[in-house]
């Protein structure tokens, strides 16, 4: 469920600026280094920028027009990019480590996105006004939902336990960078639940901070000596 | 969130937990070294 308030457009805002900073960065790291782990990173933060500036959008567009049909059309656009960027985690991890899964891994995880997306779009539904709020929202159906949480918690979880576990080893600035990331990683995973147990108006906020974790860990160099 | 859903979820979870033991298993058998991997991983944080 997604409200149409300002507070989230504010959120996801934050977030699209976030992940916009972070994307260039990686992308232009990709360009240099022609690394296709660099590029799959480049890919998940850039779909997230995709997600986040979507997101936005549905509460902005809705704000400024009062139609219940674009922006329920942008919040579709919004999760089928979500499920998109949750196959790319899965083929860093299997970069990094554990390259025989490197097809059934991804696999699993694009075709759970599959499913998910095909229930969406079954599922589709202009958005609505709460009759005791008086606020607009968007529902999300059930089936999707499911499919969300699995692909997310198994697609995102072992590559940020994995940039956990190398935070023991390396430079101290390799330590912090990891474990920053790993700690954002872990928050964007987080977001399954979390903002469902907060105030429906807090779910943009809280999806930044991952974003902003995984910026300071990206921003976080060598330092020059 | 509905019961159905979290009882799905955690079914979801228990079905592919077990899916990916299964194929951790059969990767460790041809996972390269700690100190390999540990290499990748390093070339990866110094690339960006």
């Amino acid at each position: 469920m997604l409200l149409l308030t300002l507070s989230n457009f504010i959120g996801f805002g934050i977030s699209t600026l976030v992940t916009l900073f972070i994307s260039i960065h990686l992308i232009g790291s990709y360009f240099k280094s022609r690394e296709k782990t660099v590029g799959y990173f480049a890919g998940f933060i850039a779909t997230r920028l995709g997600l986040f500036f979507f997101s936005s959008l549905t509460s902005l567009v809705y704000l400024i027009s009062g139609n219940p049909l674009t922006p329920a059309v942008m919040f579709l656009i919004a999760w089928i990019l979500t499920f998109i960027s949750l196959i790319f985690p899965p083929l860093l991890f299997t970069s990094l480590k554990w390259q025989a899964m490197k097809i059934i891994y991804p696999g699993t995880i694009a075709g759970l996105g599959i499913l998910g997306i095909i229930s969406l779009i079954k599922g589709f539904t202009p958005a609505i006004i709460d009759p005791k709020t008086g606020l607009a929202l968007i529902i999300l159906p059930q089936l999707p939902q499911m499919f969300y949480m699995l692909s997310k918690f198994f697609g995102v979880t072992p590559l940020a336990v994995l940039f956990l576990s190398q935070a023991r080893s390396g430079e101290k600035w390799m330590k912090a960078r990891s474990l920053l990331i790993g700690l954002g990683l872990l928050w964007v995973v987080s977001t399954i639940i979390i903002p469902t147990l907060l105030p429906s108006v807090w779910a943009g906020i809280y999806c930044c901070i991952g974003d902003i974790l995984i910026f300071t860990g990206i921003k976080y160099k060598k330092p020059n000596i | 969130m509905e019961t159905r859903n979290i009882l799905g979820f955690i079914a979801g979870v228990i079905i592919l937990t077990g899916a990916a033991t299964i194929f951790f298993k059969k990767g460790r058998k041809e996972k390269p070294s700690e100190s390999e991997e540990e290499e990748i991983f390093k070339k990866f944080i110094t690339n960006f």
